[in-house]
């Protein structure tokens, strides 16, 4: 039991490419910073352009 | 951007929210970095994209960009942040990129105060508006070669509360900082 707990932890190395890759694949196309960027929105929309 | 070659390799990963880019901060400990130019809005025939940048947390699978990792390879990790500019402008060369840093959001003076050490006079947070500050010495610094290539723009808040943006001066204390690829 013991040691079957040992194996669920056990750490695995992932090469820097794949992990990176595996990154990519579960933030592909979701919002990042959905409060960043509904904040950015609504400081461009009263944005005014000045000496343009 | 920024030639240095004390600079973090990246990898690059399309989006239909924009472009992101990934590397591995290697400092005290192995932590993920994500860059993210996420499509903010069309506004006056430009499309808008923020500049965004955080660390990549495992067991939510969020990106957290409110707190300083403090892994001890700050610049370097910059350098990488910087470097991921030119190639966002080689996917969107006629878009329009604007950092505005999670510090200078509108109420952050009225959240930070409450867990806020720094004895800070009223309406004088000290903490506001670092991050942003960060992108402008480096523009400052910078300027006359990053002008050739790129035209900046800064937006503050003007005497009767109005945002403005205005072409980039230097030494000026801006709340954002925006910038376009010239054509050249």
């Amino acid at each position: 039991m013991e040691k079957e707990q040992k194996q669920k932890d056990a750490m695995v190395r992932v090469p820097e490419e794949a992990l990176l890759s595996l990154v990519a694949s579960v933030l592909k196309d979701k919002v990042l910073f959905p409060e960043k960027i509904e904040d950015v929105r609504r400081y461009l929309q009263r944005l005014q352009p000045v000496g343009r | 951007m920024n030639n240095s070659l004390n600079k973090y390799p990246v990898k690059i990963g399309d989006s239909s929210e924009g472009l992101n880019f990934y590397f591995v901060s290697k400092g005290k400990s192995a932590v993920i970095k994500v860059v993210n130019c996420g499509f903010v809005a069309k506004i006056r025939g430009e499309d808008i994209y923020n500049f965004g940048f955080g660390d990549f947390d495992m067991h939510s699978h969020r990106i957290v960009d409110s707190v300083v990792t403090e892994n001890g390879d700050a610049i370097k990790v910059f350098n990488t942040v910087l470097s991921t500019v030119p190639l966002f402008f080689e996917r969107f060369p006629n878009d329009k990129l604007i950092v505005k840093g999670s510090d200078s959001r509108a109420g952050f003076e009225n959240d930070c105060k409450p867990t806020c050490r720094k004895n800070c006079k009223l309406d004088q947070c000290r903490k506001a508006n670092q991050r942003i500050r960060i992108y402008r010495n480096y523009v400052d610094k910078n300027f006359e070669i990053l002008n050739t290539e790129y035209r900046f723009f800064g937006g503050y808040t003007d005497f009767h509360g109005n945002d403005c943006e205005e072409d980039y001066v230097r030494g000026k204390d801006y709340i954002s900082v925006s910038l376009v690829k010239r054509n050249v």
